[in-house]
């Protein structure tokens, strides 16, 4: 395995990501949803969700400490994206990733790179491109979040750091095994859109599976755990060991699907 | 001695649809070997096991002495195949300076090869714009210049002229002729004459089964045969004189193109009775627009396909 040629193919894919429909495809909808999302807190939502009738209202469905320390102990806008960041990671993922390698399992464009790079190195990557492409994102919403808390919502520039650090790197680490997956998706398809549709379906699919498996099974919630989606909880919550054991199962969550989808993209024809 | 390819039993299958069957090949560099066969016979499929883009379904293949999808032949060896295509809305020439960047070069080396190889193709001007603002024959002519970065020790290219308007196809195999002494070829095509015009040896596959692996000159005897083309149909008397020449074993006239003849003959002084033939064409009032001693390639390898069905 030859690092160079990695690191030339992960740059060469963002270069094209950020040119070509692929990234596009991805980009346009993520910062369309974030701006909607932040032109609220600009316009000063937060005074509005710190105010006690509101928080008494989000203590009825969550635990009041929880609230309190998202939205009063660290800047709200910052948690909204957090929050928001992590329900909406899988739909991302898919947008981001459908076509690490579809259009050119389809177009033979990966014909002229065998000759020139071994299959690891061109799925290392792909892979690598894709999660750079959406931790770059990130940490754009993050930085745009983070000027709103300083300047509308008046928190103190070091908290706002360590806090939009700390979120971003968590979300980060949550997309990983969620790109993963969609290695699995890409590899089986010769095409973009069969992949993005595909890989919404299936997801949305196993998702509800789970749902009717842990309802059959109602003594256990093991099935939950089949998708990285089961740690959320956790890496939102304030239980200190269950944080630890929620971030360090998502290394081991994306070892294990981009694991599957090697497995597809090392046997396939080019 | 390292051999160029080397492979045993080499089968591929497409689902249950055999590509490749038990082939058993070894040839040894430098050359420049002609693939040849029908629609199907597998050529394609070969040249795509031996870059490494697909795998065999069973048997051994070895490329420079590796495994084609080892790293060690990484850049070794490249490939022009007929379905592989630049990615769109992304100017080929740095698609072309990422390939040769991927095979070692710097980034300025890489500028500065591509440039020389799209200036040996006189093509520098358009390389610079996206692939789907190019013809299909543009296009083509890039991916010869891909199969060319970095002087590959082994060129495989499939079908490299197929589509192209005779001049460039002309500029092309100039291009192939000024490398075949530096690189070793196997070159995949239905243009027999354009093998033979750059191979030395052929590769001969049909229905998946290799027929034969031969040197060109062996295959395409020069004494035995002589092709004429008149300026008119021959009359029943010329025929008649030419049939009556002791050395003569047979006469075919093509009935799709009356005015041509094929003599085969049996003579030691070939030269002498090439002359006799002539002289008695001229005496008879037709002129020769164009004779040629020996089998064709292309007669050769259907007399060997014909006999292996």
């Amino acid at each position: 395995m030859n690092w160079r040629r990695i690191a030339l193919i992960t740059v060469f894919d963002l270069r094209c990501s950020v040119l070509r429909l692929k990234g596009l495809i991805f980009l346009l909808p993520f910062f369309l949803f974030w701006y909607l999302l932040l032109r609220e807190f600009y316009d000063g939502i937060a005074t509005r969700i710190q105010s006690s009738e509101v928080l008494m209202l989000l203590s009825a469905k969550f635990d009041m400490d929880l609230i309190a320390r998202l939205l009063v102990d660290h800047p709200p806008s910052l948690s909204a994206f957090f929050i928001f960041g992590l329900y909406s990671t899988p739909f991302f993922a898919v947008l981001a990733a459908n076509d690490s390698f579809a259009s050119d399992l389809g177009n033979g464009y990966f014909r002229f790179l065998t000759a020139r790079c071994q299959r690891i190195e061109i799925f290392l990557g792909r892979y690598l491109s894709t999660i750079t492409l959406l931790a770059a994102a990130l940490s754009v919403v993050a930085v745009a979040a983070g000027l709103i808390s300083i300047f509308i919502e008046g928190y103190a520039f070091s908290h706002v750091l360590l806090y939009a650090i700390q979120i971003t790197s968590v979300l980060i680490l949550y997309t990983a095994p969620h790109l993963a997956y969609m290695t699995i998706i890409s590899s089986m398809f010769n095409s973009a859109i069969a992949a993005l549709f595909l890989g919404m379906l299936a997801y949305i699919s196993i998702v509800f599976s789970i749902f009717i498996l842990n309802i059959l099974f109602s003594e256990t919630n093991s099935f939950t755990y089949l998708l990285p989606s089961s740690v959320k909880a956790s890496l939102i919550g304030d239980d200190g060991f269950a944080f630890t054991v929620a971030i360090t199962s998502l290394p081991a969550y994306t070892l294990i699907f981009a694991w599957l989808g090697w497995g597809i993209f090392r046997k396939r024809n080019f | 001695m390292t051999r160029l390819i080397e492979t045993e039993g080499l089968s591929k299958k497409y689902r249950a649809t055999p590509a490749l069957t038990y082939i058993n090949l070894s040839i040894e560099k430098p050359v420049c070997t002609g693939l040849v066969g029908k629609n199907g016979a597998g050529k394609t499929t070969l040249l795509s096991i031996l870059s490494g883009s697909i795998r065999q379904s069973s048997g051994t293949v070895k490329v420079l002495g590796h495994a084609p999808q080892g790293s060690a032949i990484k850049g070794k060896v490249s490939i022009l195949l007929q379905d592989a295509h630049f990615k769109k809305g992304l100017p080929v020439i740095s698609q072309l300076e990422h390939f040769a960047q991927l095979q070692g070069f710097t980034k300025q080396a890489a500028c500065d090869e591509i440039a020389d190889l799209l200036r040996q193709l006189n093509n520098a001007d358009y390389a610079g714009k996206n692939p789907e603002q190019l013809s299909w024959g543009q296009r083509k002519r890039l991916g010869i210049v891909q199969a060319f970065i970095g002087q590959p020790e082994l060129v495989l290219l499939d079908e490299p002229t197929a589509g192209l308007d005779p001049l460039a196809a002309h500029d092309v195999r100039k291009f192939i002729r000024t490398y075949t002494d530096k690189s070793s070829f196997i070159i995949s095509s239905h243009n027999l004459y354009e093998i033979e015009d750059i191979c030395s040896d052929v590769v001969i596959l049909d229905k998946g089964r290799l027929i034969a692996y031969t040197k060109i000159t062996e295959l395409a005897g020069k004494d035995n045969s002589l092709k004429i083309s008149l300026d008119r149909a021959p009359s029943e008397e010329l025929l008649n004189a030419l049939s009556q020449l002791p050395e003569i074993i047979d006469l075919k006239t093509d009935s799709a193109n009356q005015e041509k003849i094929t003599l085969y003959f049996a003579s030691k002084q070939a030269d002498k009775f090439q002359l006799q033939v002539q002289t008695l064409i001229i005496d008879q009032g037709f002129s020769l627009v164009h004779l040629h001693r020996g089998k064709a390639l292309v007669d050769g390898v259907l007399d060997l396909v014909d006999a292996e069905s």
